[in-house]
């Protein structure tokens, strides 16, 4: 009997039903897609990254360029590996269909490994044929379009080296951008060695990388150890093969906003949920009453009630599953890469439904909470008990608030999570405050002589469904504008970036007694540096670390590549940089920050497994970089861990392509490596673009649920309200009147909400920057205007236009049946 | 002629639903004279209030024509039929004649608030209005807090402040238990008399039918002669 009653009054209003549905699942479907950002992300920038090593653990390589391993063997006699993958892999120029030629880089593998890092996916051609010639190679999809080339075609490669020798190559296969194509910058070329790729070098099976993979159980570390006493590779560098703890550090950084953000999407959802169900209380308790009246016990009435949330919650929250899932991958797809597979985390997808239906059922239980603490008759008109407990919660909410954003900001080491709780604060504040404002602005708009004006004064001063969807609007729009601030303000950093990085060149492959003058006297070098350039792990007292980049600074000309801010005077950082003694290094600003390291403090830098102890002598500041560099002297990276520079950075006075080109030909019987940095990071550049386009993808979907939110609002909202619009027509209001008095309905709402969630959104973009200490990133506030009052007055005029949009109008009518 | 204020010519009204065409009004003629009392009396279907709905303008006929204070309604914009309803004829329905979240006076005045007059203007005529029908001490209710009874009068209020030429009323009294029905028939019929206002009610009472000057009996969507 209590599922029929369940069941029938969720009939009653088959709009109504489908709209909280649709409120539920969706916002299942953004728990799942904002919880789930960041390991899409890392999944994304792990296959990046791992693109050349595969599924490998080790690399064993040269410590310079010239080096060739020449013992392999070795390697097969040990216990614990699983695989030995040995290869060839050197940088040479390809010549294109329209006869210029560009990098690409040339990987051989033995016959029966090719494949053994990355299954190569063929898009055309037949993989098998790549070891029926050893001229037979396979390209990736954009290298195929750029050089003009189809299966079958020949083209001509041409040695960096000993003159440049040239070889040529057949495709025998066009791949899929995966596996070793996924980072295809510059083009990778796949081959064979033994007659294929090394001819490049002479034509003899020469390998300068092998990877490693351990088997299942043994240490890494372990087998490192092992590999790196064993005499035929003491002088090489015995490493992992990809740096899981950069990929997470990197991944981690990239999408943090987003997911802080997440947590602001979450009490959106939630405030969703709570609005569709609290808009349906007057039905709820006339329903209620009518039943209490036939007979029906508290028991019954909970029962019933219940039922009917169980119901819709279960079917919002599978929908919501559903929905979650395939979009998100769907949108992962679209936008980071359409060949990568990425997974879906069961567990979290199973929590974001269980979190959906455990919210609606609680949600749905206020209206029975007004349902038991009135009489029937109360009930049964809805009566409102005069309170107010709005007033003095609002205002009690806005202290706390204000207190603890005064602790936040003012107590050291506050930061953090208490951030993330502001910036909840600061949501329910938004929601707590609306209605009041709304409510004044309404009565504001009531004193225009219009009629319609008059009409939707009425309607928000007195309707408690004006307050409700204010509500809903204010945390929206409060979300939208600090996703769309987010994802403008991490793109604009990171332009700023490649903007700093569009003059310079970076040339690799060079010998330690490189001459710095010949670079410069290349025309279009502005000048030259020789650097160290490396990966490392940097500890801190307590315990912390974190992956940073050493640049190795002759003297302090490192100071001179990028535009620093100096915390410490410019003077002392030179002097450190160029002092002859002492072990102090200088690092990012944002270190001091988030673990509280100052000048004088020790720091262990790891390089390779050695460690080394040196001296924080002074702070700079670079934004995008944020704590990824530190700052040391080439004789102190001499000194404590054998490094010598092996890259020559160029600063180029007009465009670095062309710039590039010259000191290619300048230098042509060297095997130099001479790219623009711009090029040479291309993938790293495309990958953080892509991320971005995803957190700016997010935004404009959770943007749609806002709006969808708001909608399913209106309609559950006046559903109720039919008759009312009826009695306005028959006192005289006309249907365009009536339309103009909805439009100014929702345009008194939702602009009060954007004014109110504009102001609020500042101090909670605050808390977001602070938040992100939580991923060790440090940044000063930051805010862009125009964009947060783009997207909200966006928003806005999406809601205002509503009415017109969808046709209100033509089911205006006074007739009852 | 000059004083006829409402005519209908061979009124027919259909509904289509699922293809079966349903034909409510099978081609009504009548008329209604100024400061006239008829009521429209029927079986529950037989179409009477399809007909007030057509009479009134809130719907449209499928064939023939409305003369409304001497309008073809087949002709008259949406915003002059507003503005009829503002100045020159009211509705009243059986119940949820006001709008629940405006307190009763608000509710009376709101024609004159949507044709944008000026307070001090009808002041006096809604007090005289509201002493009329004895709801001056109720004023600052919302509907929710009045009787049925009481909401009705809020109604006819509302239908009178406009000094309108013709009420049209749909079962006002449906939702009344006899006593307060009977009430508001004797205020209808005194506002007929004193205010010589035009009066077409939809009932299926024959007591509360009594009160009117004329009765037209709907049968099967035809007038019984």
């Amino acid at each position: 009997m209590i599922f029929n009653l369940a069941l029938k009054n969720l009939k009653v209003k088959p709009w109504r039903t489908v709209a909280t549905i649709a409120v539920i699942a969706l916002a299942v479907a953004m728990f799942f897609c904002m919880f789930s950002f960041g390991d899409a992300v890392y999944e994304y920038i792990y296959a990046v990254e791992t693109s050349a090593a595969g599924s490998s653990h080790l690399l064993i390589k040269g410590r310079s360029n010239e080096d060739k391993l020449a013992f392999v063997d070795p390697l097969y006699s040990l216990e614990d590996v699983e695989y030995v993958c040995p290869s060839l892999s050197l940088y040479a120029l390809a010549k294109r269909a329209d006869g210029e030629s560009e990098y690409v880089q040339m990987r051989g593998f033995d016959r029966d490994k090719l494949q053994l890092l990355q299954t190569i996916e063929a898009a055309d051609g037949n993989v098998d044929d790549l070891v029926a010639n050893e001229d037979n190679v396979a390209v990736s999809e954009a290298m195929a379009e750029r050089f003009g080339l189809k299966v079958g075609s020949r083209f001509e490669v041409s040695s960096l080296a000993g003159g440049g020798k040239s070889v040529g190559f057949i495709v025998a296969v066009i791949a899929e951008s995966d596996g070793y194509f996924l980072s295809d910058a510059p083009y990778c070329v796949i081959g064979t060695v033994d007659g294929g790729v090394d001819r490049l070098v002479g034509g003899l099976p020469v390998y300068n990388e092998i990877y490693i993979r351990a088997a299942d159980g043994k240490s890494t570390d372990e087998l490192a150890a092992e590999i790196a006493a064993m005499p035929e590779y003491a002088n090489l560098t015995v490493d992992v093969s990809a740096d899981t703890g950069y990929v997470k550090t990197r991944a981690d950084g990239i999408s943090a906003p987003v997911t802080v953000s997440g947590v602001a999407v979450a009490v959106l959802c939630v405030a969703g949920i709570v609005l569709i169900f609290a808009l349906g209380i007057a039905d709820k308790r006339a329903y209620a009453s009518k039943l209490t009246v036939a007979g029906a016990t508290k028991a019954q009435l909970l029962g019933i009630f219940l039922t009917e949330s169980a119901i819709i919650a279960f079917i919002g929250a599978a929908v919501g599953a559903l929905l979650a899932g395939g979009v998100f991958v769907l949108l992962l797809k679209a936008v980071l890469s359409s060949t990568l597979t990425f997974s879906v985390n069961g567990l979290l997808l199973f929590g974001a439904s269980v979190a959906g239906f455990a919210v609606a059922l609680a949600a749905s239980l206020y209206p029975l909470l007004k349902v038991f603490g009135s009489s029937v008759r109360e009930n049964l008109d809805s009566v409102q008990k005069p309170a107010k407990s709005g007033v003095v919660f609002a205002v009690a909410l806005a202290a706390v608030t204000l207190v603890l954003l005064l602790v936040e900001n003012l107590v050291p080491g506050a930061m953090g999570v208490l951030s993330v709780v502001n910036m909840i604060l600061l949501l329910a504040l938004g929601g707590a405050v609306v209605p009041f404002a709304v409510r004044g602005a309404a009565k504001v708009a009531g004193r225009s002589s219009s009629p319609a004006l008059k009409v939707a004064s009425y309607s928000v001063v007195r309707e408690r469904r004006a307050s409700r969807t204010s509500q809903t609007l204010v945390v929206g729009l409060m979300v939208v504008m600090l996703l769309f601030v987010s994802w403008s303000l991490t793109t604009s950093i990171f332009g700023d970036y490649t903007k700093e990085f569009e003059n310079m060149i970076l040339v690799t492959n060079v010998s330690s007694d490189v001459n710095l003058d010949e670079f410069e006297a290349t025309q279009g070098v502005n000048s030259a540096y020789f650097t160290v350039w490396r990966q490392a792990d940097i500890s801190f007292a307590g315990g912390k670390q974190s992956t940073t980049n050493i640049i190795g600074s002759d003297g302090a000309q490192a100071l001179g590549l990028m535009a620093f801010e100096y915390v410490t005077p410019e003077a002392d950082v030179r002097n450190i940089l160029e002092s002859a003694e002492g072990d102090s290094i200088v690092l990012d600003y944002s270190v001091h920050e988030l673990n509280g390291v100052s000048v004088g403090d020790g720091v262990v830098l790891k390089v390779g497994g050695d460690e080394r102890e040196f001296t924080v002598g002074g702070f700079v500041r670079h934004n995008f970089f944020n704590g990824n560099y530190v700052l040391v002297s080439q004789r102190l990276l001499a000194e404590k861990f054998a490094l010598s520079p092996d890259t020559v950075i160029l600063v180029a006075d007009s465009d670095a392509e062309s710039v590039a080109e010259a000191v290619r030909s300048a230098f042509s019987d060297r095997n130099y490596y001479a790219v623009p940095a711009i090029e040479a990071y291309k993938w790293d550049v495309q990958s953080i673009d892509s991320v971005f386009n995803l957190v700016g993808t997010l935004a404009f979907v959770l943007t749609a649920l806002v709006f969808v939110t708001a909608l399913a609002g209106v309609t559950v909202g006046r559903s109720l309200s039919e008759r009312t619009r009826g009695t306005l027509l028959c006192a005289g209001l006309s249907k365009s009147a009536l339309l103009a008095s909805e439009t100014a309905e929702h345009a008194v709402s939702v602009l009060t909400a954007f004014v109110l969630a504009f102001l609020l959104s500042l101090p909670a973009a605050l808390c977001l920057v602070n938040a992100l200490r939580l991923f060790g990133l440090y940044f000063g506030f930051m805010y862009n205007f125009w964009v947060a009052v783009t997207a909200g007055l966006s928003v806005s005029a999406l809601y205002v236009a509503v009415p017109y949009v969808f046709g209100f109008r033509k089911r205006y009518g006074m007739m009852r049946r | 002629m000059s004083n006829r204020i409402l005519q209908a010519e061979n009124v027919k009204k259909s509904y289509v639903a699922d293809s079966l065409v349903t034909e409510v009004l099978k081609g009504v003629s009548l008329s209604v004279d100024e400061g006239e009392f008829v009521a429209i009396v029927g079986e529950s279907g037989s179409g009477k209030s399809t007909l007030l709905y057509l009479l009134a303008g809130i719907d449209k006929p499928t064939e023939g024509s409305v003369t409304l204070l001497g309008r073809n309604l087949a002709s008259v914009s949406d915003e002059d039929m507003a503005a009829m309803r503002r100045r020159e004829i009211s509705f009243v329905y059986q119940f949820d004649n006001l709008v629940p979240h405006l307190t009763a006076y608000e509710n009376i005045v709101l024609p004159l608030v949507l044709d944008k007059r000026k307070e001090k203007d009808y002041r006096d005529s809604v007090s005289e209005v509201c002493d009329f029908l004895g709801i001056s001490a109720r004023l600052n209710n919302l509907p929710k807090q009045l009787s049925g009874g009481e909401q009705q009068r809020v109604a006819l209020a509302r239908a009178l402040v406009t000094s309108p030429k013709i009420i049209f009323l749909d079962e006002p009294t449906g939702s009344l238990d006899k006593e307060r029905g009977t009430q508001v028939m004797e205020l209808l019929k005194k506002i007929n008399e004193e205010r010589k206002v035009a009066l077409l009610m939809v009932t299926h009472s024959a007591a509360h039918s009594a009160y009117a000057s004329r009765i037209i009996t709907i049968e099967d969507g035809l007038i019984k002669k």
